[in-house]
C-alpha cells in the first residue's frame, strides 16, 4: 500500500484519469445549467392562463347561441392549454397557444357572423379584447430574443458548441 | 398551415389594435387623472393625485395623468402613450404615464413644452429612482405616489413654485444624513447585546484578577507576582526561551489500548464580528430574481402632436 501510495507515475495517472472525467463532466453541468437558466426566462404562462379566462367567456357566449362546433374546438384547446404544467417546453407552450389562438379567432368569427343584441355584442368586444391583451403581451416577449443572444455568444461558441455536440446538452428551444 | 395561422393572428392582433384604442376613454374629475383599469389603486392616492392636479394647473397650468392598465393590448407601449396624451388633450406642458401591471411595463411621455427640459434619460431616470422598485414589490400606492410627488418637485424646480407637499414617508432626493450622535446612538441600540457582552467579559477579568491580588497579599512572606492586567492576552515571560533539543520520539507500542488518552486542549477564542453599517436599511435584502439591475432602454424623440419623447422601463418576467 505503502509503495502505491509512493508511486508517482500511479500518482499522475489518477490525476490524468480525474481531469479527463471531471472536467468535462462539469462543464456539462455548467452548459446544461446555463441552458435551463434561459429556459427559465420564459414566463408566459399567466398570459396563457388569462387567454383562457377568456376564452372560457367566450366559450359561454358561443353555447348560449348554438355554436357547438366551434365551442368544442375551443374548448378542447383550453383543456389542453390548462393540462400544460410548469415544466412545460417552450415548443409545447407555444404550440398550445397557437391552437388556441386560432380556435378562439374561430369561435369568434362565427359568433360575429350571428345577428347579435347590443348586449352580446358588447360582450363579444369585452372578450376579445380580454384575449387579446395577453396575447399581445406574449408576442411583445423578449424570449426569443435571448434565446438568440445566449446561442450566439454562448452556445455556438468553443468550448460550448463542442461540450454540447459530444455531451448531448440540447439547446434552448425556442418559444415558436 | 403556417401562414393560415399567422394570418388568423396578424388579423386578430389588427382588429384589437382599433378595438384598444377607442376602448380608453378619458375618465371625468378625478377619474381624469387616474385611469385605473386594474382597481390596485386606492381612493385615498386617486384623491392625492387630483389634489397634486389642481396645485400643479393652477400654477404651471400642467397636468400629470396616470394610466393603469392590466394589458396594453396589441399597442406597443410607447406608442400608447403618445396616442392617449394626443386623444385625451393633455396640456402641452404636461405628462402621461401609462403602466401594465401584468407585463410589469410602463411608459412616459411629456407635452412638446417640456421635452427638452424633461428628457427621455430623465424619464427612465424617475421611474428607475422613484418608481420600479414599490411596483415590481406590488406596491402601487406608494410607487405611484412616489412618482407623482418627486414629479411634482421637478416642476417647483423648474417653474420656482411650490406644488408638492412631500410625505414624511417617501423618499425624496435630497434626505439629509442622520447627524453624529444619531449614528452613535443607532449604533449603540444596534449592538446593544455585543456591548453589555464585552462590558461583562472585561468586569470578570478585573474581578478574578483583585481575588487573586488579595490572596497573594494575605500570604505570610510571599512575594507578590508581577501584575499583568490583561495577562490573558500577554505573553507571560517575553524572553526567549532556551529550550533543550527534542529526543526522538519512541514509536507507540502496538494494540496499545491501556491508559487514558491525552487531553485535547482548549481551542481559541473567535474574532469579534465585523460592525454593520450606519443605515438602517438592509445591505441587500433583495432576491436574486431574474430582474435587470438597469431598465429596458426605450427609444426617445417620438414626434407625437402633443407628446414629445417618451421614456419607459420594463423587466424580464
Amino acid at each position: 500500500m505503502k509503495k502505491l501510495l509512493n508511486d508517482r507515475r500511479l500518482a499522475a495517472g489518477v490525476l490524468a484519469v480525474a481531469v479527463l472525467v471531471f472536467t468535462p463532466l462539469g462543464a456539462k453541468l455548467s452548459l446544461q445549467r446555463a441552458v435551463n437558466k434561459v429556459q427559465r426566462g420564459l414566463a408566459v404562462e399567466e398570459y396563457i392562463s388569462d387567454s383562457v379566462n377568456a376564452a372560457r367567456n367566450l366559450v359561454t357566449l358561443g353555447s348560449s347561441l348554438g355554436l357547438d362546433v366551434e365551442t368544442d374546438t375551443l374548448r378542447d384547446y383550453m383543456t389542453a392549454c390548462e393540462k400544460l404544467g410548469d415544466n412545460a417546453s417552450p415548443k409545447a407552450l407555444a404550440q398550445a397557444n397557437r391552437d388556441l389562438a386560432s380556435a378562439f379567432e374561430d369561435l369568434r368569427s362565427a359568433i360575429a357572423g350571428q345577428e347579435l343584441s347590443e348586449r352580446d355584442a358588447e360582450s363579444l368586444e369585452l372578450y376579445t379584447n380580454a384575449f387579446t391583451g395577453p396575447q399581445a403581451a406574449i408576442g411583445r416577449e423578449s424570449y426569443n430574443e435571448d434565446v438568440d443572444k445566449f446561442m450566439t455568444g454562448t452556445y455556438d461558441k468553443f468550448p460550448a458548441s463542442l461540450i454540447g455536440s459530444l455531451l448531448g446538452v440540447d439547446p434552448p428551444e425556442y418559444f415558436n | 398551415m403556417k401562414k393560415v395561422l399567422s394570418a388568423v393572428i396578424a388579423v386578430t392582433l389588427l382588429l384589437t389594435l382599433t378595438l384598444t384604442a377607442s376602448a380608453l376613454e378619458p375618465g371625468e374629475g378625478a377619474d381624469f387623472y387616474v385611469y385605473d383599469e386594474t382597481g390596485l389603486l386606492s381612493e385615498a392616492t386617486k384623491n392625492e393625485i387630483y389634489d397634486l392636479n389642481g396645485r400643479l394647473e393652477d400654477q404651471y397650468g400642467a397636468q400629470l395623468v396616470i394610466v393603469f392598465l392590466n394589458y396594453f393590448g396589441a399597442t406597443d407601449p410607447d406608442e400608447l402613450a403618445v396616442s392617449l396624451f394626443n386623444d385625451w388633450g393633455v396640456s402641452e406642458n404636461g405628462m402621461l404615464m401609462v403602466v401594465s401591471v401584468k407585463e410589469q411595463t410602463g411608459s412616459m411621455t411629456v407635452g412638446d413644452k417640456i421635452t427638452r427640459r424633461f428628457t427621455v434619460s430623465d424619464m427612465d431616470s424617475y421611474f428607475e429612482k422613484y418608481f420600479v422598485d414599490d411596483f415590481y414589490d406590488g406596491k402601487y400606492d406608494s410607487a405611484v405616489m412616489n412618482m407623482s410627488t418627486q414629479l411634482a418637485l421637478w416642476y417647483d424646480s423648474e417653474f420656482g413654485g411650490s406644488t408638492a407637499e412631500v410625505p414624511p414617508s417617501y423618499t425624496t432626493p435630497n434626505d439629509p444624513a442622520p447627524g453624529f450622535f444619531a449614528t452613535v446612538l443607532s449604533f449603540i441600540m444596534r449592538n446593544i447585546v455585543v456591548i453589555l457582552l464585552v462590558c461583562a467579559v472585561i468586569f470578570i477579568i478585573f474581578r478574578a484578577d483583585r481575588r487573586r491580588y488579595r490572596g497573594y497579599y494575605s500570604g505570610m512572606g510571599m512575594p507578590m507576582p508581577r501584575y499583568y492586567p490583561w495577562f490573558i492576552f500577554m505573553p507571560r515571560h517575553p524572553y526567549h526561551r532556551y529550550r533543550p533539543p527534542t529526543p526522538p520520539r519512541p514509536s507507540p507500542p502496538r494494540n496499545s489500548n491501556r491508559g487514558a488518552g491525552g487531553f485535547g486542549g482548549f481551542g481559541g477564542f473567535g474574532g469579534f464580528g465585523g460592525f454593520g453599517p450606519s443605515s438602517s436599511r438592509p445591505s441587500s435584502s433583495r432576491p436574486s430574481s431574474p430582474r435587470p439591475s438597469s431598465p429596458r432602454p426605450r427609444g426617445g424623440g417620438m414626434g407625437g402632436r402633443s407628446g414629445g419623447s417618451v421614456g419607459g422601463f420594463g423587466r424580464h418576467r
